[in-house]
């Protein structure tokens, strides 16, 4: 959290980048200032910027973050704004540039004093130098004098507390100091081994541990490598000796390959030569896993772990139902990690007055929000201040807080998003978050699983803002902010600038109670118009092409393109009435240039601008109407206006279509207010009116000035659902979600983020099995290999492998084959996974147990997947009624405590799915696709077999399938564009406007690549151009739940269950790449194990070909090839 | 927030107190089906985990008490005086009582007593006995005084029954009417105890189930998880191997831990009477003492890892025991030879006024055989 120079005034922010325009790049105008702003590296470490890089970046670290033109205008206006509120003040001095408010001007910045002015040098010396972070200012209450805190923040009532019979307290941690260079990282292969043989013979010193034998996980008994560690040199992958590590390295290999025995090793060796690591892993679980077994070989580690309320409970809560699992409910029973997850507070004990009815908040305690009084000199108690708590530094909920600051636990462990957590301001002077810490401290940073890490970075790049219904709506935030301060009278001055936005989110609010109701309308409804936009992403564009596109047929270029001014035009029109302040039919319809519109459309020009003056009109007299009665008139005089100069499609049903352009109407003009608010908001904030959680979840500001703005600007929409509580009772759930951030780009960051202040930052290993697929948008990480693992001398088990299509007949439907996936309502996807289910399980030697003894490889169980828990849940109810073999087959569950006690041993969570490699008495594992996937390994403990994967066989029940409510595929997409913008070569030659221009155009391509995708339905057949990147990430779930099976290099036998998978094939017709999953990911593996370049093509036959060659022959498929005959 | 404390009392052993009622009521709720949340703890061990916060911070020591799963754990592990609190270690009185058993985990009879203290005789009685008391009443038979001592006799010496087998034993006993209540104490033979081919196999030295283990050269036939047997015979081994499981069942971790783990050295005692001459029944009286005759002679088994508070606790309420001419409390061998000077303390802390001999089981042999 970096502190603003001072003097620095956030309304007074267009001065300041007028400075770094002006005096640095020689510019009379701010016009560029939104590319050069924006945080790309292809733009700010450009050549041409090379005098204005540490600027540039320091003003986007003080929160000038100009993400578009609006904004721009906006900072100018309010600068301008603010120079005529203080023009009369006593001790006024006006500031030191003059700047046009005139867009026309590109806002062009005139001088008002000369250039050695104090004010411009003080202001560049600033912008040139390194900003520090804020301190913490608030200390520890004094323990050997009262304090108290309030139950519920500032309105409840007072708690006393006393602990003044604590004599000593421990002192605070010494945290790790700043590296400001590091050496690169050298590790021979050598040294590994050597560092396994230690780890073996700590381990054989203790009879009570359990060996590791971590050195014939590197050579066999024999002496011969287990895997190879392959680089590329020239045209080939070589076999090396050493890992080197500076700045970024990517390490792929397939599951098993010995990634994770790679990196263990790696840690526990540079650690215990002093050096600092960060390991970021998939999962909580698998960091307190980590965290056990690095401590149990002496390596001092702390958790990297979310400290909010909602996430300790979280974490705590899911750690209760794996330990549950255990034994007797979790009584007497603990597991790894269980003291780093403590949940009840210290302070409780000392509490010496307690009101009345008073529970003390264990979920929530005050440990930043105790109040005690100044001590004067005269011995006497003074002012009150908010003070930390005193107890931080011996209580055990503070335990993973405290270890994580001390300088001596040298590798920390945790999530990615995990990473912006802030440092605890108990033990830490500065405040500062977690991945800042990470670039100062750590000398190496491993992002284990990188490719899912990436992804769930993308998810954090949507925010999501209640627009009502929760204390954090932005309905409420509305309330408490502005408008009640006001109302209560503890408001503000009156101030042009707070005046204006209470009117225009007055207007917002009206907009979105409009919207609201319609929806609760239509919740009475099953299954009505409307149900296909649930859980989606809406916006405009996606309503619209609902009534202007076939859905059946994919459009043509033309279609598209005419489908693009359609969409242009109705968001002009509702915008120019937005935006026009008198409103009415007189208004000027110049702007929207409709000759030109209705040229391109091949409609009259006279009857567009009939159409376009009712429409206005109509949304005019919307707007202002008094009586909701009126709207639907309204609503009926604009579809008739639009609808008459661009009829919808053929086909569309009249009251669909009417719903439909009502609800457009609805989301446009919500999604419009919104978005001409956000700059009002940022102004907002700087007021000090607003906080940041105005934006809604997502990144938080810090991450967001540290990395690029949202390639795509705050391409915006509307979410909706409706919820079931316990009781039955139906509610509406409705969220504003736009782009923020780009997220994923902290990955390719972290190592240089501190370059503009001079500090080299920690070598970034990113490793995974699925991390390199070009084609895929959320899992490809754009970096070149630079280390392949092999796996060596196990005969390419692989080519043992056996991928089948194996359609179940439909019992009721002759000749047709039971699908699940696009079955149509949930009655009849479940009656399809009976159907299965009974295939699998049902008779006196059931398949699955054939499957378990049959040849291929006796011993190895079963893995089900289908898509959800619930689909879990649905599969063994209806074996505990139909299978006298119910029992063996172990369902995986999210909540253990839904599951009765007598029935436990059926179950387990997905983190506690690796315990099953022990047990003997279960056949088959029914889950959800991505619970159980990176990292998660079933072994055999101990015998012959020692390491190999228990599942043999994956059966998939259904073909994998985004859900409704997930933006994984478009969130991927748009990190993907904004990665490939950051990484672009800008040709050194190019000047500033070129640079501009690059970033338009880069912006341009990329809001029009993903309104493309978002008029799309998400279906392989319905994505066009979008199908190759589709299926590819699709496909490395699929892959890496196969993996699961493949590990320590064993043959893999999967069923693709689910006839939607191979529609055709199952009714002896050809399959294409557009009909079966099946044949498109075979022809993207083809694909790349085809590429040119001789290296990409021997990773990705490395990585692929034991997918890729089971698929090629995978059974009952009939591929576009395939002869009828053969 | 409840009021437990008393000024007369010492707050250390308030904490163990209030600690003590907390395990009771939270093992009260895993067994009715609830799983240990940390964010829904009964009262009471909310209440203990914040005393024992208070007595770990004022001592600068690792807070034990934020982690319902740590130290229950550590409960299971270790006696208190070892858990890393000074205030409960020696020269603490209570510094040996052990809160939870090893295995299967489940509040002591320690614990109990502990959490008794002060309070009525059956203030925190196990709901076993109680149900157990129920059928004796509901049996109109001469028998009905026998009925305790049967039922429980039954339980300690088959943890794992076949189900019509059990039934015909009641039906010959005349008391079907206890087939509900066994059927709710047990539970069908858990996955975990099978082996592959469906079979499971039956410990030689208490007849409690074999559970497959990793370590197949410790324990090849499996490893018993009943505490004390493992402490008897630290190798398990097979009494007997079951083909299938169907219609097989187990008494439930509660009932083993109670009743089957420290049953073993009162049948022992019981059966080294029987075999040196002595007429002695098991649970005489509905459960007056563990083995005794009539009014005679009444022996009490007690596995009480502290001998002072077994002690304080027999000071308090002898029980059933007091009703016999010759009283006699016996303390496992292992127990006494494991904790030097258990005797003597147990004497000592003893303070009642009805006179009782503390032996070693194998000396409460010799001095009844004579």
């Amino acid at each position: 959290m970096r502190l603003a120079p001072d003097g620095f005034i956030p309304a007074l922010r267009a001065q300041w980048m007028a400075c770094v325009m002006h005096d640095l790049l020689g510019l009379k105008t701010l016009s560029v200032a939104p590319a050069l702003l924006s945080g790309y590296r292809s733009i700010t470490r450009h050549q041409s910027l090379s005098t204005a890089r540490v600027a540039l970046r320091n003003l986007r670290l003080i929160g000038v973050n100009i993400e578009s033109e609006a904004h721009l205008q906006e900072a100018v206006i309010e600068a301008r704004a603010w120079e005529e509120d203080h023009a009369s003040d006593d001790d006024y001095v006006e500031p030191p540039f003059d700047i046009s408010t005139d867009p026309g001007t590109g806002f062009a910045i005139r001088e008002r004093v000369r250039r050695s002015d104090g004010r411009r040098t003080a202001m560049l010396a600033a912008l040139l130098g390194v900003l520090p972070n804020g301190a913490q200012t608030t200390v520890a209450a004094d323990h050997s004098r009262r304090f108290r805190f309030r139950v519920d923040g500032d309105n409840g009532a007072d708690v006393i507390c006393d602990t003044r019979e604590i004599a000593t307290l421990p002192p605070r941690p010494v945290a790790a100091s700043d590296k400001v260079t590091r050496s690169a990282i050298t590790v021979t292969i050598k040294e590994l081994e050597d560092t396994a043989r230690s780890l073996d013979e700590e381990d054989a010193r203790d009879p009570t541990r359990v060996p590791r034998n971590f050195l014939t996980r590197l050579r066999s008994p024999e002496g011969q490598a287990v895997f190879s560690v392959l680089s590329p040199q020239g045209s080939e992958l070589c076999r090396s000796d050493a890992i080197s590590l500076d700045g970024v390295s990517h390490m792929i290999g397939l599951p098993g390959a010995g990634k994770s025995t790679l990196i263990f090793l790696l840690v526990v060796l540079l650690a215990r030569q002093g050096r600092r690591v960060t390991l970021l892993v998939p999962s909580i679980e698998f960091a307190l896993a980590l965290d056990a077994d690095l401590t149990r070989y002496s390596v001092p580690t702390a958790l990297l772990v979310g400290q909010s309320p909602d996430a300790r409970r979280n974490h705590a809560t899911r750690l209760a139902e794996r330990i549950a699992t255990l034994d007797s409910g979790g009584f007497g029973q603990t597991a790894a990690g269980a003291e780093l997850l403590g949940t009840r507070c210290a302070l409780s004990a000392f509490v010496s007055v307690p009101p009345p009815g008073f529970e003390f908040p264990h979920d929530r305690p005050p440990c930043i929000s105790l109040r005690q009084a100044n001590l004067n000199k005269d011995g006497k108690e003074g002012r009150e201040g908010y003070r930390l708590c005193p107890l931080a530094v011996a209580c055990g909920r503070q335990r993973s807080a405290r270890r994580l600051a001390e300088a001596t636990a040298l590798v920390h462990i945790g999530h990615v998003i995990s990473t912006e957590v802030l440092a605890s301001p108990h033990f830490h002077t500065e405040r500062m978050r977690h991945f800042e810490q990470m670039a100062r401290t750590s000398d190496l940073v491993i992002i284990d699983e990188v490719d899912g890490a990436q992804a769930a970075l993308d998810q954090k790049g949507f925010a999501e803002l209640d627009l009502f219904g929760s204390s954090e709506s932005y309905e409420s935030i509305l309330l408490n902010d502005v408008f009640d301060p006001v109302a209560s009278g503890r408001g503000f001055a009156v101030s042009n600038s707070i005046e204006n936005y209470t009117l225009a989110s007055n207007r917002f609010m009206r907009l979105n109670r409009a919207l609201r109701a319609h929806l609760l309308e239509r919740m009475a409804e099953e299954g009505g118009v409307l149900v296909r936009f649930k859980d989606a992403f809406v916006t405009g564009n996606s309503i619209l092409a609902s009534m202007y596109l076939d859905a059946e047929t994919d459009e043509e270029e033309h279609g598209s393109r005419r489908f693009d001014l359609i969409r242009r035009l109705f968001e002009q029109l509702v915008r120019s009435v937005l935006a026009s302040d008198v409103g009415g039919d007189d208004d000027d319809l110049s702007e929207l240039d409709l000759e030109r519109v209705a040229r391109d459309l091949e409609i009259d020009h006279g009857a567009l601008v009939s159409a376009a003056t009712r429409f206005r009109s109509g949304l005019n007299t919307l707007l202002n109407a008094r009586l909701v009665e009126r709207f639907e008139e309204n609503y009926d005089e604009m579809r008739e206006a639009f609808f008459g100069i661009l009829p919808h499609r053929q086909g569309l049903d009249p009251q669909e279509a009417r719903i439909l352009f009502r609800f457009l109407v609805e989301v446009t003009t919500v999604v419009l207010q919104f978005l001409a608010l956000v700059p009002a908001q940022y102004a907002m904030i700087a007021e000090g009116v607003h906080t940041e959680r105005v934006f809604g979840q997502g990144v938080t500001a810090d991450l967001r000035r540290n990395l690029p703005e949202s390639l795509i600007g705050r391409l915006s929409g509307i979410r909706f659902a409706y919820e079931t509580d316990d009781r039955g009772q139906r509610s509406l759930r409705l969220q504003y979600l736009s782009f923020a951030g780009v997220p994923r780009l902290l990955l390719y960051h972290l190592s240089d983020l501190l370059t503009e202040d001079g500090i080299k930052g920690p070598a970034v290993l990113m490793a995974s099995a699925t991390s390199y697929l070009a084609p895929s948008p959320s899992y490809h990480v754009p970096v070149r290999p630079s280390y392949v693992l092999r796996r060596e001398g196990e005969g390419e088990a692989w080519r043992h492998s056996a991928y089948a299509f194996t359609p179940v007949p439909d019992p009721d439907r002759p000749g047709e084959f039971v699908r699940v996936s696009g079955a149509g309502p949930e009655r009849e996807r479940n009656h399809s996974l009976r159907l299965l289910t009974d295939h699998f399980f049902s008779g006196s030697d059931p398949l699955v147990r054939q499957l378990r003894e049959d040849q291929f490889d006796p011993g190895r169980r079963t893995a089900i997947v289908v898509n959800s828990y619930d689909q879990v849940a649905f599969i063994k109810a209806h074996l505990k009624r139909t299978s006298s073999s119910a029992h063996r087959v172990i369902g995986v569950t999210s909540d253990i405590r839904k599951i009765p006690s007598q029935e436990r041993a059926e179950w387990v969570s997905a983190s506690q799915v690796e315990m099953l490699g022990t047990r003997e008495d279960w056949d088959a594992l029914v889950f959800p696709m991505k619970a159980i996937g990176r990292g998660v390994n079933i072994v055999f403990p101990d015998g012959p077999r020692v390491r190999d994967a228990v599942l043999g066989t994956v059966a998939f029940f259904v073909r994998p399938h985004p859900t409704a409510d997930s933006l994984a595929f478009t969130g991927g997409l748009a990190g993907q564009l904004a990665l490939r913008f950051d990484q672009r070569n800008i040709p050194a030659s190019a000047n500033l406007s070129g640079l501009v221009r690059e970033w338009r155009t880069a912006r341009d391509e990329a809001l029009d690549t993903l309104r493309w995708l978002l008029r799309r339905p998400q279906q392989m057949s319905r994505l066009g151009r979008m199908i190759r990147p589709f299926v590819a990430d699709g496909m490395v779930d699929l892959l890496q739940t196969i993996g699961r099976a493949m590990r320590n290099g064993c043959k893999t036998r999967v069923y693709f269950v689910d006839a939607a998978f191979a529609p055709n094939s199952a009714k002896d017709h050809r399959d294409t790449r557009l009909t079966s999953m099946i044949v498109a990911m075979r022809d993207v593996l083809t694909e790349l194990l085809s590429s040119s370049d001789p290296v990409e093509r021997e990773i990705y036959r490395l990585l692929y070909e034991p997918f890729l060659h089971p698929l090629r022959n995978c059974a009952g498929v009939m591929f576009p090839e395939t002869r009828r005959n053969a | 927030m409840i009021n437990i404390t008393t000024d007369s009392e010492d707050t250390v052993e308030v904490t163990l107190r209030v600690l003590s009622r907390g395990f009771l009521d939270l093992h009260l709720a895993v067994r009715a089906g609830d799983i240990v949340d940390p964010y829904a703890l009964p009262e009471t061990m909310g209440e203990g985990m914040q005393m024992l916060s208070k007595l770990c911070v004022t001592a600068s020591v690792n807070d034990l008490g934020d982690s319902i799963h740590c130290l229950s754990d550590t409960a299971r592990r270790l006696p208190v005086g070892e858990w890393g609190v000074p205030q409960f270690a020696a020269p603490f009185r209570f510094s040996e009582l052990k809160l939870l058993s090893t295995e299967p985990a489940a509040p002591t009879e320690e614990c109990y007593a502990f959490a008794a203290k002060g309070m009525s005789d059956d203030a925190f009685e196990s709901i076993h006995h109680k149900q157990l008391r129920e059928i004796t009443q509901r049996v109109r038979t001469e028998a009905r005084l026998q009925i305790y001592s049967l039922l429980r006799e039954r339980v300690v010496r088959k943890p794992v029954y076949e189900r019509r087998e059990l039934s015909d034993f009641l039906e010959d006993h005349a008391v079907v009417v206890a087939d509900e209540v066994m059927r709710q104490w047990s539970t069908e033979i858990p996955l975990g105890a099978l082996r592959q081919d469906g079979s499971f196999k039956v410990c030689s030295n208490c007849g409690g189930l074999l559970y497959p283990h990793r370590d197949k050269a410790a324990f090849p036939d499996g490893r018993c998880r009943i505490g004390p047997c493992l402490e008897e015979k630290p190798s398990s081994r097979a009494g007997a191997t079951v083909q299938s499981a169907t219609g097989w069942r187990v008494f439930k971790d509660d009932i083993l831990a109670y009743w089957v783990g420290p049953g073993l050295a009162e049948i022992r005692l019981h059966d080294e009477l029987r075999l040196g001459g002595v007429d002695v029944t098991l649970y005489p009286r509905d459960d007056a003492a563990d083995v005794g005759r009539s009014y005679e002679l009444g022996i009490d088994v007690k596995s009480y890892s502290c001998p002072r508070l077994l002690g304080d606790t027999l000071s308090e309420r002898l029980g059933g025991l007091a009703t016999f001419d010759q009283r006699y409390i016996a303390i496992p061998d292992a127990i006494v030879n494991r904790r030097p000077h258990y005797l003597d303390d147990l004497r000592q802390a003893y303070r009642g006024t009805i006179p009782v001999t503390f032996a070693k089981v194998s000396d409460v042999v010799r001095m009844v055989i004579g």
